[in-house]
């Protein structure tokens, strides 16, 4: 493909017959001689024909190829041009608005580019190509409606170029309905008419949808004239790390915690004896990572222990590839020192394991590893939810007659805000109660409306296949250590007509097959029902190992999950409200990555009267990148305070599978887009309009001018 | 007063009065001359003494020799003679070339024939003239007179040449019509069949004629001196012949310098002198200098 910026100039290459001309205009000059000697001339001539025909003809060739290519050169040809050419300082004054797509992907390295640098380097033509007249505008997708620059007029090429050296790459996704829709907005504020929208892009599929149909409906009417520049690669190999997500509900400071990476092989190469970085607070770790056939995803298992409590980051990073962006993943982790478990004694004893709470209280009494884990309190039934007791993690209501309706209320409430609840059915429990304040509709508590107690002897205990469950490591013991529990009173539960997330996690090895241990999810907590009593009055569960690791594994898995609300996606809006009486002040920023800290502002919220006090607003104005944002702040007396929070990379910009010319046509109806590809394939070097050859023309037109000369020199000769 | 002759050239005349145009030969002359006789008697010149033979004249026997030898010697003279000059030239159009120079090939010719005529008839020797293109066209019979010069003058300045060089055949033809040996100078730009003319040369030899040669050139047709693009147009034809002559000059000079070294080999061999000259060369030096080195020669022992 062959294009040239100054067109009109190659009709100056007709020119070329100019010495074509002068040759058969030569001949018709001629002097006319009377010869005597034309024996000698003719014998002469005939001698030296062949040879003179070829020099003139290649002397005459030279001449004609010497002006072809001045005019070929002045003309600017261009190699696989991007039409951009075409595209600049035509009609009249305009708005030139270039909307360079900056999401994650644009990072895909093919060759020795990366896309994002080649939308770079477009952007920065078309601005140079910029007619004084013209204003200029550039947006990215990461933030449309914040304009890098916003009718910049076209002589200030410092400006303008400025304005896209400054531009990084983000770890966005692109959503072209939302994105459009923005810069639809900005296109309303151009001074000029004319609007010529161009869009570069690597046309991945993920982010266009049909959204843009109407937006471009709109444009239509309002003549946009859109052009989209394509610099994604087609052949594209991509590892991904999809995500890195804890296991366990809770992570405790100095215990082990369970985590899983989810790391996509979406190349064509398998990859092997892979090492990934893990790094705590910064510290790392090396992991082998499994044999990953291509387009398989691997589940990778690992096992992290924070130091204290507090906020920690976590961090895990695949071998770089083609995309790099994609590789790492980031997790800000507050860590607990330990889980308040409150039991409520619904049958006090003074005896030892006289009260159900004993037995309850026992296996919590021994830490997970180094931590502390666990700090149990018991209170009486009446005051069991009492605001002046810090909140629980996990709250047993162990035998207990019936909480009152206020007290129901405010446990749907503490559950679905996160709080564990599990209840042990007994004697003094009253049935009819706990169906009508825990089974209300619309704010069941319960797994299961509960029937009444049932006499039974019965030998063993099912432990359900259910993963992941509270009592999944329950599975891992022999059978014959849950053969042996033995009960003789059960509570019958209704398990006809259950809504919601329920779910039984182990029977009862009697005919009907009953309950043991259901489990209800309400809002962000979880209520574990166990059929049976926590001492010994209607069951013999208790004094097995059994119980120790079930009532264990079922306060861990059902507490109060450590909350990740300080992770977010590339992009997403990052807040940090403090609540506090004294005075927030010198909020700062350490970006991910390092650099200088940047001071934020700390803005207070006029919110209604809080236990709290007072709440200030720190909000990170730009959150594009991925990494770890660490957040500090001085509080008066308290000292420096500090947050951390992480961005991670959108999982969609993995997905590269790029959308066809016509599809996106189509999607763009009636908008009349002009697409136009500046890939580069290899290391080629890569120009924005293609690639220019004037300095291969300008060698060639010296190399000819100097073989004219020479040549025209031996030619002319006297021979 | 009367009219000068077209072709004669006072200052070429003045150059070469006091100079001698000589046979090389022996020539059959009638009456005594420049020119050695093959006939010896008691004339000018004694020659060389040889031993009497019975039947020798007695009247040519040397009696002083006797006298002083005893031994009977017969005394020989040499006899000299006039030569009968004729004068070819070639009348042919290609004569009628004039490049830069003044005088066309043909006038420079015609100079040529009318100063040598008068030398030779200063010296008595008849000459005469055959004007030739593709036969010959005039034909004068030799004769010693200044009246024979006048009208040799006017036979030139009446030629109009045209038609082409024929020289060998006008050679074979002239060869029967010459009774007695002469010396013939032939005049021409030699741009003739040059076989047959040899031919015709060997033939002049057989029969002991003298040829002088003297080749009247252009310094155009040696040099090829044009630039831009040019039709030749055959002088004697109808051909014409587009060229860019820059593009070709050194190979035409070298064609044409093999042309006349060619000509001079041939005449060399065969004992004859062959001459060249330019147009554009003053006639009285070209003259002198030709009939110096002529004189030179005949000075040389024999």
């Amino acid at each position: 493909m062959l294009s040239f910026l100054s067109p009109l100039l190659i009709w100056g290459t007709l020119l070329g017959a100019i010495p074509l001309i002068i040759h058969l205009l030569n001949r018709r000059r001629f002097r006319r001689v009377e010869w005597a000697p034309m024996r000698y001339l003719k014998l002469t001539i005939q001698r030296n024909r062949r040879r003179i025909e070829i020099e003139q003809l290649l002397l005459l060739l030279l001449r004609i190829a010497l002006l072809v290519l001045l005019f070929f050169f002045l003309a600017r040809p261009i190699l696989n041009p991007t039409g951009l050419e075409k595209w600049l300082g035509s009609g009249g004054r305009s708005s030139q608005v270039v909307l360079i797509d900056d999401s994650l992907s644009m990072g895909y390295t093919s060759g020795e580019a990366v896309a994002f640098r080649r939308a770079k380097e477009i952007a920065a033509a078309l601005f140079a190509g910029a007619r004084p007249q013209d204003r200029c505008t550039l947006l990215t997708s990461s933030a449309p409606s914040t304009p890098v620059l916003h009718e910049v007029e076209g002589t200030r090429r410092e400006d303008l170029s400025g304005g896209v050296s400054s531009l990084n790459l983000t770890a966005t996704h692109a959503a072209w309905p939302a994105v459009l829709d923005k810069v639809d907005e900005v296109l309303k504020s151009c001074t000029y008419p004319t609007r010529q929208l161009t869009i570069i892009t690597d046309l991945r599929r993920v982010g266009w949808e049909s959204g843009v149909s109407a937006i471009a409906k709109r444009w239509g009417k309002d003549e946009v004239r859109v052009r989209i520049v394509d610099v994604g690669a087609e052949e594209v190999a991509n590892v991904s790390l999809q995500s890195l997500t804890p296991l366990d509900r809770t992570i405790l400071a100095g215990a082990e915690s369970r985590w899983e990476a989810l790391i996509k092989n979406d190349s064509t190469r398998m990859i092997t004896r892979a090492k990934a970085v893990l790094r705590v607070d910064d510290k790392p770790t090396e992991v082998t990572l499994p044999e990953i056939a291509p387009r398989q995803v691997a589940r990778v298992p690992l096992s992290v222990q924070f130091p204290g409590s507090g906020p920690h980051d976590l961090s895990l990073q695949i071998p770089e590839d083609e995309l790099p962006g994609d590789n790492q993943h980031w997790i800000a982790v507050p860590v607990k020192d330990s889980l308040l478990i409150r039991l409520v004694d619904g049958e006090p004893s003074t005896e030892p394991f006289g009260s159900e709470v004993d037995y309850l209280a026992a296996p919590l009494s021994i830490g997970v590893g180094a931590a502390e884990a666990w700090r149990v309190e018991v209170v009486p039934e009446t005051d069991f939810l009492s605001p002046r007791l810090d909140p629980a993690d996990v709250l047993v209501l162990a035998n207990v007659a019936a909480p009152s309706a206020e007290q129901a209320e405010r446990l749907s409430r503490l559950v679905s805000d996160g709080m564990g609840l599990m209840v042990f059915t007994g004697g003094k429990l009253d049935t009819g109660l706990y169906n009508d304040l825990l089974y209300r509709t619309n704010a069941r508590l319960l797994p299961f409306p509960l029937k009444g107690l049932v006499e039974e002897s019965i030998h063993g205990l099912i432990v359900e296949p259910v993963r992941p469950s509270p009592l999944e490591k329950l599975l891992e013991l022999k059978t014959s250590a849950l053969e042996r529990v033995a009960a003789r009173q059960i509570m019958a539960v209704d398990e006809q007509g259950q809504e919601g997330q329920v779910r039984v996690l182990a029977r009862w090895n009697d005919p009907g097959r009953s309950p043991a241990v259901a489990e209800r999810v309400v809002g962000d907590g979880r209520v574990l029902l166990w059929t049976t009593t926590a001492d010994r009055a209607g069951n013999d569960w208790p004094i097995e190992p059994s119980f120790v690791l079930a009532v264990r594994e079922a306060v861990r898995g059902a507490a109060r999950p450590t909350r990740f609300d300080n992770n977010l996606t590339a992009g997403e809006r990052m807040r940090r409200v403090v609540h506090s009486s004294q005075q927030i002040a010198n909020a700062r920023l350490l970006p991910p990555g390092g650099g200088e800290p940047q001071t934020l502002s700390a803005v207070p919220l006029n919110e209604g009267p809080s236990d709290q006090g007072p709440a200030v607003e720190i909000k990170v104005p730009d959150t594009r990148r991925a990494g770890l944002y660490r957040i500090s702040w001085d509080e008066g007396p308290l000292g420096t305070q500090q947050d951390y929070y992480a961005a991670n990379p959108d999982p969609r910009e993995s997905e590269l599978e790029r959308i066809g010319t016509a599809e996106l046509r189509g999607m763009l109806d009636p908008l009349d887009v002009e697409v136009v590809s500046a890939r580069t394939a290899g290391s080629e070097l890569f120009s924005p309009m293609g690639h220019e050859i004037w300095h291969e023309l300008a060698l060639g037109l010296l190399v000819l001018l100097i073989v004219e000369s020479i040549f025209a020199t031996w030619v002319g000769r006297s021979r | 007063m009367p009219q000068p002759p077209k072709y004669s050239d006072p200052d070429a005349i003045a150059q070469i009065s006091d100079l001698t145009l000589r046979s090389r030969r022996l020539v059959e002359g009638a009456i005594s001359g420049q020119h050695r006789s093959p006939f010896h008697g008691f004339n000018i010149e004694f020659a060389e003494y040889r031993e009497y033979t019975p039947g020798d004249d007695l009247r040519r026997l040397d009696w002083r020799v006797f006298a002083r030898s005893d031994r009977h010697y017969i005394k020989q003279y040499e006899e000299e003679s006039n030569v009968r000059v004729t004068f070819v030239v070639d009348a042919s159009a290609s004569m009628n070339y004039r490049g830069s120079a003044t005088l066309s090939k043909f006038d420079y010719a015609a100079t040529l024939v009318v100063s040598l005529s008068m030398l030779l008839t200063r010296q008595q020797d008849p000459v005469g003239l055959v004007l030739f293109d593709e036969k010959a066209n005039t034909v004068l019979p030799p004769a010693a007179t200044q009246a024979q010069v006048m009208v040799m003058s006017g036979l030139l300045e009446r030629c109009t040449p045209a038609r082409k060089t024929e020289l060998g055949g006008l050679l074979r033809s002239l060869t029967d019509q010459l009774r007695r040996r002469s010396l013939l100078v032939i005049i021409s730009d030699m741009f003739t069949d040059l076989d047959v003319f040899y031919d015709g040369l060997n033939r002049l030899r057989f029969l002991g004629h003298e040829v002088l040669l003297l080749q009247v050139l252009d310094r155009d047709e040696v040099e090829l001196p044009f630039d831009g693009p040019t039709i030749f147009r055959d002088i004697e034809g109808e051909e014409e012949l587009f060229a860019e002559p820059w593009a070709f000059r050194r190979a035409y000079q070298r064609a044409m310098q093999d042309f006349l070294d060619g000509v001079q080999r041939e005449c060399g061999k065969r004992g004859y002198d062959h001459v060249r000259f330019f147009t554009d060369q003053p006639l009285g030096a070209s003259l002198s200098v030709f009939l110096h080195s002529r004189e030179e020669i005949g000075r040389s022992p024999r």
